[in-house]
């Protein structure tokens, strides 16, 4: 078979990463007074074969769906009120602001209803966002990142701009890590949501670039422990499922350049790409496993891991380790992998229960049902795999398989903490 | 439309008892059916006994007990991406080449119909109103495509003795959002009993063609079982290739021997070709599961 031509999704996840890069220098160069912050060297830009088989394998930025707006002009919480901008320096985004911070936040899905209405209006935007580095504002930053959040949804060729942006208000805010409680737990959540729009969007190269811009304030590695910074174990484990991301069998066989290569989530021991990008995820899951609010996740992402590296004893005994916790989503995919991993280790019995009780836990999932269909076919139960095949075939499509979210991160919390950013004044 | 593999027609039609708990290869007690396409220069060969074939299970010849053709109805299950990658005219050429298949049953023939993107689902009622009706080919918003899990829960179904079973699939070889990996759905594929035949999209045209980016997984679920994958331009007519597929399956020859010399579980590699001198293509699965080939009643 000729060599067909291979999607190259592990760098098309590059889309948003040049703006964003590009973004951390441009603040450098503001004369606004500004914690130092790393340079980080530009991605390099994506190729328009990139963006294809990106679009082709995720939809394109146009599937994450615009944030569900609360009520229009309810009043919520009290609304961040960000000092009015002196009269000849005021846009149209301060108008905006205003309206949204009145509690209207559904003003921005309302404005910009396509990518033609930020391009009107971006060069004015660009300059609006610059301008509110210079006084912290937390609504501000609310609002931005909203922005950019259209800007994704409603596909803008370069919403990673607005997101830099909006960024960038945040980590110039004046007060140091310790300062200001209220202010820093706003920042944190601001930098989970972020980082949780990048994920849902596929863009894994993304995630960790924004991780790196702000690596002067929220230690995110190993390395950057122990430095006085803050250490934010949601934010560890957003950079691992990043890098997990880049796992996937498809993308493995994409960078292999060869259309024969077999898709297996086991990398066989030749193949040193997948396994040191497997090595690369177990990093910063060591680190997430020690902090108390994301063990279990951290737990049962390296268990698949290990996995997926042969260490299948070992994979199982890690995830035996840890005690159940009351997330149903997290505690179907340790019954999922743990099924995967029993099978590996030729104890179909124990497989099937630990599929059957994914299909428990999740009980319109496809995943667990696809699962049993498969592993009873192989044990010789046909009728069972019958069964099985027949429900997953039937099951209603209301999004509640817990599979696909693993792949994307925080994002699935991305609602509740947009909904905190809204409304928090610090 | 470009031929890249006609790969083999053929199918192994384990007969069992439907609802077996646990079958078992009954060694020389067990009949074995085995489809195979014999075709020269492109066309069916036809009129062929068992005396023109040359049969091998495990690499020990076997005598070859009946041979028939389109004596038994068929199960065709079409799966078909509908994701955004297939909307507009290729998924309006994919509805009229199911239509077109419906079409071509016989009496005692079925078809069933699966679509899927990030999720499954299997489309029912449709023989009453074909599916002109486009309601159901709505594809969901974003996410990855699961090809492998809805190939794989579309052909893990009830044996039949009496009939054979083909599927047709109908996609770009994309999946970034299966639990199932390729060597899971290979494995099924082959205990399944279908023989599986893809119609594999591009993003090229008629004037620039292309190939699929993963036809290799495609490629290789054909080959197992017997069937063949065939490259299809984003501006094509997609119903030329199912018909072509359905027709080749129809008229392959069903082959039937009991197995000697060779018992056992495990996987059985066949080895199926013709005596008679000329350059004809010989197709047939490469082999079977003992273990999941029970006895025919």
């Amino acid at each position: 078979m000729t060599s067909a031509r291979a999607p190259r999704c592990g760098l098309a996840v590059l889309f948003l990463a040049t703006a964003i890069g590009g973004r951390v220098t441009d603040a450098q160069s503001t004369p606004q007074p500004a914690p130092a912050r790393p340079r980080i060297e530009p991605a390099p830009p994506p190729t328009p074969e990139d963006v294809a088989a990106w679009e082709r394998l995720w939809g394109g930025p146009g599937a994450l769906k615009p944030p569900e707006p609360p009520a229009a002009a309810k009043p919520s919480a009290p609304a961040p009120s960000p000092t009015p901008a002196p009269r000849d320096e005021r846009t149209r985004f301060d108008d905006l602001l205003a309206t949204y911070a009145a509690g209207d936040t559904a003003v921005i899905a309302r404005e910009f209803r396509s990518a033609a209405d930020f391009e009107r209006v971006r060069p004015e935007l660009v300059t609006t966002l610059s301008r509110w580095r210079s006084e912290w504002s937390p609504g501000r930053a609310a609002f931005a990142l909203d922005i950019a959040l259209t800007a994704f949804a409603q596909r803008w060729p370069d919403p990673g701009r607005f997101l830099a942006a909006a960024r960038d208000i945040v980590i110039a805010r004046p007060a140091p890590f310790g300062a200001q409680p209220a202010d820093d737990a706003f920042e944190l959540r601001f930098h989970r949501a972020a980082v949780a729009v990048l994920a849902a969007l596929n863009a894994p190269r993304d995630v960790e670039h924004y991780l790196d811009s702000i690596a002067s304030r929220v230690a995110t590695t190993r390395e950057g422990l122990g430095e006085g910074r803050p250490v934010d174990a949601r934010l560890v484990l957003a950079r691992a499922t990043a890098r997990e991301l880049l796992t996937l069998p498809i993308l493995l066989a994409a960078a292999s350049r060869q259309d024969d290569v077999r898709r297996s989530w086991i990398a066989p021991d030749g193949d040193g790409e997948a396994r040191r990008r497997l090595r690369a995820v177990l990093e910063p899951l060591d680190v997430a496993v020690e902090h108390a609010d994301t063990r279990v996740e951290a737990t049962v992402r390296r268990a698949f891991v290990l996995h997926r590296l042969g260490d299948h004893a070992g994979a199982l005994a890690a995830l035996d380790r840890v005690a159940a916790e009351g997330d149903a989503v997290i505690e179907t995919w340790r019954a999922l992998i743990r099924g995967r991993i029993l099978a590996a280790l030729d104890r179909p019995a124990d497989a099937v229960a630990a599929y059957e009780r994914a299909a428990t836990l999740a009980p319109e999932a496809q995943t667990p049902a696809v699962a049993l269909a498969a592993l009873h076919l192989r044990r010789g139960t046909r009728e069972q795999a019958v069964t099985w095949a027949a429900r997953a075939r039937s099951t209603p499509d209301g999004g509640r398989d817990p599979w696909p979210l693993y792949w994307t991160g925080d994002s699935r919390f991305l609602p509740g903490w947009l909904d905190e950013l809204r409304t928090s004044r610090p | 439309v470009t031929l890249v593999r006609a790969v083999a027609v053929g199918c192994l039609l384990a007969p069992q008892a439907v609802g077996a708990q646990q079958p078992t290869f009954r060694g020389s007690a067990a009949t074995v059916v085995v489809d195979v396409s014999v075709t020269n220069n492109g066309k069916d060969v036809p009129n062929l006994t068992a005396a023109d074939f040359r049969l091998r299970d495990n690499g020990v010849a076997q005598t070859i007990t009946r041979v028939t053709r389109e004596a038994l109805p068929i199960d065709v299950v079409c799966v078909a991406d509908i994701s955004s990658r297939t909307e507009g005219p290729l998924l309006d050429s994919f509805r009229r080449a199911f239509d077109e298949v419906i079409a071509r049953l016989g009496g005692d023939d079925r078809a069933s119909l699966v679509f899927f993107d990030p999720h499954i689902r299997e489309i029912v009622g449709f023989e009453k109103r074909r599916l002109s009706v486009s309601a159901e080919t709505r594809a969901s918003s974003g996410g990855a495509s699961v090809l492998i899990d809805a190939l794989a829960s579309s052909i893990v179904r009830s044996f039949d003795p009496g009939r054979r079973r083909m599927a047709v699939v109908f996609s770009d070889g994309q999946d970034a959002g299966s639990f199932l990996d390729e060597s899971d759905v290979m494995d099924v594929a082959a205990r399944s009993g279908v023989t599986i035949f893809a119609v594999a999209v591009t993003d090229g045209t008629t004037r620039t063609p292309q190939r699929p980016a993963n036809v290799g997984l495609l490629s290789a679920l054909a080959e197992v079982t017997g069937g063949a994958v065939e490259v299809v331009q984003r501006d094509e007519d997609v119903s030329v290739s199912f018909i072509r597929a359905f027709n080749a399956f129809r008229t392959s020859y069903v082959v039937q021997y009991t197995p000697a010399g060779v018992t056992g579980p495990g996987w059985h590699e066949l080895d199926v070709r013709l005596v008679r001198p000329g350059r004809h293509t010989v197709r047939a699965r490469k082999g079977y599961f003992g273990d999941a080939a029970p006895a025919a009643p």
